[in-house]
């Protein structure tokens, strides 16, 4: 064990982090604003990719530019979002135990979409290609290009999506929604349609996450099931709701999993990660930032 | 009213209708396959019955039930491998486990509300399935275990008897589990239950104990389910990490929500029918679970009570002794 190899596990972790970050950004801002979990948020992450690999390799979109084929894929995932929210969540709205009801629909749909995926695209494992080759070299370290325009692009993506929030007049939609439904209600605002918006970004955050994701691990109709158990941990660690407390916990999350597989094995990252959760969960269910009870 | 009071003498003597149904059931169905379609809706009846008494009854979003269900079975085949002891005895020995993994999970659970108590109990379940990965010595890993000894009758295996022997096992359980859970929820124990569910200061201050109440139900439910895991275990003569997955608990958890949490005959009666309705979908491969769970979508959108709400339209609850019990989800 010497300074490099910690350097190295470090590395990983902020690139695994990164992709985290965005799907429990989703995951938070759902839970936030329409107080209910998705669980479709992995099975989303996973079709993304698989469309981004569709659009990139069968329809050999790349010709044009890698640009092109994200913006199209944000666009069709942030309409799917929209739709799914129309469908799962909208009918149960109001309802006593929504919490229930909405983890069982949207589970639901993950299901069907993992299948659906199944079905249309084979079982056969797919890789996206990465968006920019070749290597940087420091310190006796090295990082692909790509996973370095992975964990930028990340930082960026985060930095706006707070401003979106903080500063522009959607963003203080969303979040008055958030702190207090009812004098949002009496505000004037759309509270449905802030469901949507919300739901809406989730899926876009998602759909971003899987690009990334695609493109560094080969593609399966489970691979969201991974990041969608991380970001539960996540969101938990950080505390519900709470943005910077999420993004905090992503990175620590990111690098308890790499020491820990590095360290004790594969199958025991998990077990400290949800042992981490279950006292968390006890000891200050607020998160690492909330305020402790 | 004639009519009417012939049901009523079939609905007071309808243990006793139930148990010549179940004795007589391997007598009149011969095909083994239809039999063991009958033994996995016995098992994941009270499997599920056992979800709706914490789910349901108490009103806590539990969603590591089926964490009981797998610690059972665990545990009945860990402790019969090691120790060559006969399932009829490790089946208790895996509730036990299950029971006492209920009360620590309950502890937690006591402090925390809503969405809370949702997340511990799923990190709870995934813990367990993690645990049966990365524990290998002791669980076989992601390969599980199997082979696991079989249950025996004076000196001679059930295997012997197709089907039949492992049928009045699941029967036994059934006639065993059910009743009581009936019992349980239409006691005083049953009532102060429901009451700190729907009115839970009230309940305290007319001296209900909800630490109290919290863990007896919780030990009774996971003891329960964890039996039931002991006997799939036992039956399947296969463990595997699966067990814990999302997959099957998703299939109970639907069980229990379609059927009508806090009803008890709902969560019962859709046992009965999704397991036949899954087994009837297996051969449509992947198309199975498109099918399945669009299906879970419409039902909760439209149809929110579950079949219990079904039963509503018949006007079952119209009969005298069915307590007119309040429906979760409306």
């Amino acid at each position: 064990m010497n300074l490099y190899q910690i350097i190295a596990i470090v590395i990983s972790a902020i690139i695994l982090g990164s992709i985290y970050a965005l799907i429990a950004v989703g995951l938070s801002l759902c839970w936030g604003t329409i107080r209910i979990f998705n669980f479709a948020q992995g099975a989303l992450l996973m079709l993304s990719a698989y469309l981004t690999w569709y659009f990139a390799v069968s329809l050999n979109m790349l010709q044009f530019s890698y640009l092109v084929v994200i913006i199209i894929i944000c666009s069709v995932m942030f309409g799917i979002g929209l739709v799914l929210e129309k469908v799962l969540v909208e009918p149960i709205i109001g309802r006593s135990n929504i919490v229930v009801l909405a983890i069982l629909t949207t589970l639901s749909a993950s299901i069907f979409l993992q299948n659906s995926v199944l079905l249309i695209f084979g079982p056969r494992s797919k890789q996206l290609p990465k968006t920019i080759e070749g290597v940087a070299k420091f310190g006796g370290q090295v990082i692909g290009y790509h996973e370095l325009l992975i964990v930028v692009l990340t930082l960026f993506i985060l930095l706006g999506f707070r401003f979106f929030l903080k500063k522009t007049k959607v963003g203080m939609a969303l979040r008055s929604v958030e702190q207090n439904r009812e004098a949002a209600l009496l505000m004037g605002i759309n509270v449905s349609w802030v469901y949507s918006l919300a739901f809406g970004i989730s899926t876009l955050m998602a759909a971003l996450g899987g690009i990334m994701i695609g493109s560094i691990y080969t593609l399966t109709p489970t691979i969201g099931e991974a990041p969608l158990l991380k970001a539960f941990i996540i969101v938990v660690l950080g505390g519900l709701g709470s943005f910077e407390g999420t993004i905090l916990a992503c990175y620590v999350v990111a690098i308890i999993e790499a020491f820990s597989t590095y360290f004790v094995g594969l199958f025991w990252s998990p077990i400290i990660l949800f042992a981490l959760m279950i006292l968390i969960l006890i000891l200050r269910p607020s998160g690492l930032l909330g305020e402790a009870e | 009213m004639r009519g009417k009071s012939i049901f009523e003498l079939i609905y007071k003597i309808r243990w006793l209708v139930l148990f010549a149904i179940l004795v007589a059931v391997p007598l009149l169905i011969s095909n083994p396959y239809l039999l063991h379609l009958i033994i996995l809706s016995l098992m994941y009846s009270v499997l599920a019955a056992s979800w709706n008494l914490t789910l349901g009854y108490l009103g806590v979003f539990n969603f590591g039930h089926i964490a009981f269900f797998a610690i059972g079975a665990y545990a009945s085949a860990i402790f019969g491998r090691t120790f060559g002891v006969t399932p009829w005895l490790t089946m208790f020995f895996g509730a036990g486990v299950a029971a006492v993994s209920g009360v620590l999970i309950c502890l937690p659970v006591l402090r925390l509300k809503g969405v809370y108590v949702a997340l511990i109990t799923y990190a709870f379940s995934e813990l367990g399935h993690y645990s049966a990965y990365g524990l290998s010595d002791l669980t076989g890993g992601s390969s599980g275990l199997v082979g696991l000894s079989t249950f025996h009758i004076l000196g001679s295996t059930f295997d012997r008897f197709g089907e039949v022997g492992y049928y009045y096992v699941a029967a036994c359980l059934f006639v065993t589990f059910i009743p009581t859970m009936w019992w349980l929820i239409k006691s005083n124990f049953g009532l102060s239950i429901i009451a700190l569910r729907d009115a839970p200061n009230y309940a305290i201050s007319r001296g209900v104990s909800k630490a109290r109440q919290h863990l007896l139900i919780f030990l009774v439910s996971a003891f329960i389910a964890g039996i039931m895991g002991a006997f799939s275990a036992h039956y399947n003569r296969v463990v595997y990490p699966g067990l814990f997955g999302m997959g099957y608990s998703c299939d109970v958890l639907s069980m229990v929500i379609l059927g009508g949490p806090g009803t008890f005959y709902g969560p019962i009666v859709a046992a009965f029918l999704l397991t036949f309705l899954i087994d009837f979908m297996q051969g449509l491969g992947p198309y199975r679970f498109l099918i399945s769970s669009t299906l879970i979508i419409l039902v909760v959108i439209f149809r929110p009570g579950g079949l219990s709400s079904l039963l509503e339209i018949v006007k079952l609850r119209k009969f005298k002794g069915i307590r007119q019990e309040e429906n979760l989800l409306e």
